[in-house]
């Protein structure tokens, strides 16, 4: 299966690395043979029609920084690559722009009128055209995967489609950004939000630029993807009221009443909404650090919360492996995607 | 907020126009709006021939039609003082593809639609510098700018729903705060970026894509019949105006009536429950026919209308070596569908030794040739042609739950001595169709409107 990587970053190194370490195994047990045919980091492009060798090309990668001077380096931009590149699969895992989705938009949509299947850890492209881009690829007889976009490697989507298969899901309420989640937390212990942040920042978890993460953005994002894929609402990122936690106070009073605050995001009948609310420490959707944790109500045998960590090059590299397993099933055949 | 269709019954002339216009400039004082027009009356038909004629080579005729449709617009420009920069671009466009397609004399399907959307861009970027002439801030989309994603069956294209839903938000939500936007109707944007059309009724699904997308408050279809009635008034003298229908009884009720419509437009309404008003621009005192998703039990029973289809006629296959053979039927469909005969209806007795379809009687003496020369012989003993017949259906939902309905529709006909030749009823009972001789047609659509006191208000 001929592969074009466009975003060369921690997903994307994270998920070449998974491939060669795998790639016996994805032979063996799924009949699985990646061959890597372009890869593009934000300033330059590599080609080869027979197959780039992985473990020198991220050789390359971390000795130079960049993909600058390699052997099989090409002019062409990344448009043209999807466009013009013969591959079955792209696999788009450029940084997430959840204002206008690019560049990751185009390149989905070069993928699908190219005639490429597409595997993403993109949020921005399906936060702000999930029910178009599924219709679409749908309707051209292509797929779309993108289980990373959501939880990192706990397999949410995964989860609600393929075990709850069946019921309706009557609501999704979630801890979808563990940046948030971590400043909460040590909020509780008496430190300002300002402090909570800084250490976040230190510690790995949160951007330079934490706006998309504390102001609710991402969650919003990824909560849209969840209630696409669950609820079948035909959203987009317009449809979320949201709301951050920068002016999140965490009074002693609330927490001695055994209760905390949370950034919650909620998609039922009503509508979806990301904002501040207070829970009950017991509250399944309570946990510690950095983790995620989404309970899916389902109408029948009601709620069902799955914790995991929600973010990571390795964690999401993994959702992406399992896509093009999924991917790989479907085209040979046989076992129906979710 | 309102979508409000134009459609090409009112688009004759400038002072046409004028009223439209002079109509929204007060209308969008207390709503907002967003416009969807159809093309000039005839220019969509002109455009059809056009392309024809281009195909065939036929330089002479295509000259003819490209100048009267110039013409046409033109003079209502000029009437109107426009500038009409949009038109003659669109203008200069068209002659340029018909000429190529004349030199090369053959069309493509996809040529075809893009000739045919034309219409609908030269009466849009008319109204909308209207508009702008009176002060209100508009702007003209193509059907494909407005955010109408289809796939690729040219002549007849269906829409990608949650694609459209998706682009008509993003592309008329943020403006709409301070602008009319005018929607070009009938064409659509394949994913390949190619102009479709989407066939007969195209522009009242523009508009319900529209509105059903913008989840708005009524989209009206604006045209110069009052709205749907309970027959056909030159048949019934007290045929009256329904002012409120379901959408599965309109579904049925759209093949009938002045207005002859493709139900199409209907179903990206139901799926948002956007509620659909019929409304005549000529008599903007009435208030037109609300199609929406209740359904109105009237007290005299719950047949709502009465419609007749004239000109049909039921094709009979018999043979005893029918029963209990599979595959009969689906024989007998499979090659009338081959031969694009379309079946109206379709009739079966428990014993199977005979199957009776309803067809066009333009098709009647081919679908019998045809099916003689296909199927006749040990099996299918019989082809028989009855030729002058008439269809009608009374149509009304909740005849599941109302014991007595067929019974008091077959009673009405038959004391008036009128015979019942054929009958069917769809499992959802809103519609009893039965078929009777050509003649007693419009005494059996008189039978039940009075039955069931349609004349009578709600």
């Amino acid at each position: 299966m001929r592969i074009i990587i466009l975003g060369l970053g921690v997903v994307g190194k994270a998920f070449l690395r998974l491939l060669m370490v795998e790639k016996e195994d994805l032979y063996r047990k799924y009949g699985l043979d990646p061959s890597i045919v372009a890869v593009a980091d934000s300033k330059t492009a590599v080609y080869n029609p027979s197959g780039l060798d992985m473990e020198r090309l991220l050789d390359h990668k971390e000795r130079v920084g960049s993909l600058e001077g390699h052997p099989d380096q090409t002019d062409l931009d990344t448009m043209s690559l999807v466009k013009e590149v013969e591959a079955e699969v792209l696999v788009e895992v450029t940084p997430s722009n959840l204002t206008t989705g690019e560049p990751g938009l185009s390149h989905i949509k070069g993928a699908l009128t190219s005639g490429k299947h597409v595997i993403t850890a993109n949020k921005g492209p399906l936060a702000l055209e999930m029910p178009a881009l599924v219709e679409l690829f749908d309707h051209k007889g292509l797929r779309i995967l993108f289980s990373g976009t959501v939880g990192g490697g706990t397999p949410f989507l995964k989860f609600v489609k393929k075990c709850l298969a069946g019921e309706r899901i009557v609501s999704i309420r979630g801890v979808l950004n563990g940046t948030t989640n971590y400043i909460l937390n040590r909020m509780e212990h008496g430190i300002s939000f300002q402090d909570a942040l800084k250490e976040a920042q230190e510690k790995g978890y949160a951007e330079a630029d934490p706006t998309n993460d504390v102001d609710g953005w991402d969650s919003a994002a990824k909560l849209v993807i969840l209630s696409n894929w669950a609820m079948d609402s035909g959203v987009t990122m317009n449809d979320v009221t949201v709301k951050g936690i920068r002016d999140v106070v965490l009074h002693k009073e609330l927490l001695k009443e055994g209760k905390t605050i949370r950034l919650i995001a909620t998609s039922d009948d009503v509508g979806l909404r990301v904002q501040p609310e207070v829970l009950p420490r017991n509250d399944p959707l309570v946990v510690p650090g950095a983790l995620n944790a989404v309970s899916f109500t389902a109408e029948i045998s009601g709620r069902h919360t799955l914790v995991g960590k929600g973010a990571g090059g390795k964690e999401t590299a993994a959702a992406l492996i399992r896509d093009l397993v999924e991917l790989k099933m479907y085209m040979r055949g046989g076992i129906e995607l979710c | 907020m309102l979508v409000m269709k134009f459609g090409g019954s009112i688009l004759r002339s400038a002072s046409d126009y004028e009223e439209i216009a002079e109509y929204l400039q007060e209308f969008v004082n207390t709503e907002r709006a967003v416009v969807v027009v159809s093309a000039m009356r005839g220019i969509t038909d002109q455009l059809i021939n056009l392309g024809e004629y281009a195909a065939r080579g036929d330089e002479f005729r295509v000259k003819g039609l490209l100048s009267s449709i110039r013409e046409k617009h033109e003079e209502v420009c000029q009437q109107l003082g426009l500038s009409c920069k949009l038109l003659n671009e669109e203008l200069e466009r068209l002659e340029k593809i018909t000429i190529g397609i004349t030199y090369i004399g053959e069309i493509t399907p996809g040529l075809r639609d893009l000739i045919a959307s034309i219409g609908e861009n030269l009466s849009g970027g008319i109204l909308s510098e209207l508009l702008q002439k009176r002060g209100i801030r508009s702007r003209f989309f193509t059907g494909g700018e407005a955010g109408i994603v289809t796939d690729d069956s040219y002549g007849e294209a269906h829409p990608l729903m949650k694609a459209t839903r998706v682009y008509v938000r993003s592309n008329l939500l943020p403006i709409l705060e301070d602008t009319v936007p005018v929607v070009a109707g009938f064409s659509g944007l394949s994913q390949e970026g190619k102009v479709t059309t989407l066939g007969r009724g195209g522009s009242d699904l523009t508009a319900v894509l529209l509105g059903s997308s913008l989840e708005v408050r009524e989209v009206w279809l604006w045209s110069d019949v009052d709205g749907m009635l309970t027959a056909d008034p030159k048949i019934v003298k007290d045929a009256r105006l329904i002012k409120q229908i379901s959408y599965r009884e309109a579904i049925e009720l759209a093949h009938f009536g002045a207005k002859r419509m493709h139900p199409r437009f209907l179903e990206p309404a139901i799926a948002t429950n956007t509620p659909i008003r019929i409304r005549n621009f000529f008599n903007r005192d009435c208030s037109g026919t609300l199609i929406s998703s209740r359904e109105v039990i009237r007290e005299e029973g719950v047949v709502k209308a009465v419609g007749l289809r004239k000109d049909v006629a039921i094709l009979t296959v018999r043979g005893a070596g029918m029963v209990g053979r599979p595959g009969t039927a689906a024989k007998l469909f499979s090659i009338l569908g081959e031969n694009r005969i379309n079946i109206m209806m379709i009739s079966q007795s428990i014993s199977e030794s005979d199957i009776s379809v309803v067809v066009e009687r333009d098709n009647a003496e081919r679908a019998r040739g045809i099916i003689e020369a296909r199927l006749l012989g040990p099996i299918y003993r019989e082809v028989l042609l009855d030729r002058n017949c008439a269809v009608l259906a009374a149509i009304g939902a909740g005849m599941r739950g109302t014991p007595g309905v067929a019974a008091r529709v077959f009673d009405a006909v038959s004391s008036r001595g009128i015979n019942v030749k054929m009958i069917a009823q769809g499992s959802s009972e809103v519609n009893i169709s039965f078929v009777v001789d050509e003649r007693d047609g419009e005494e059996a659509v008189r039978a039940i409107h009075s039955e069931f006191s349609l004349g009578k208000t709600d």
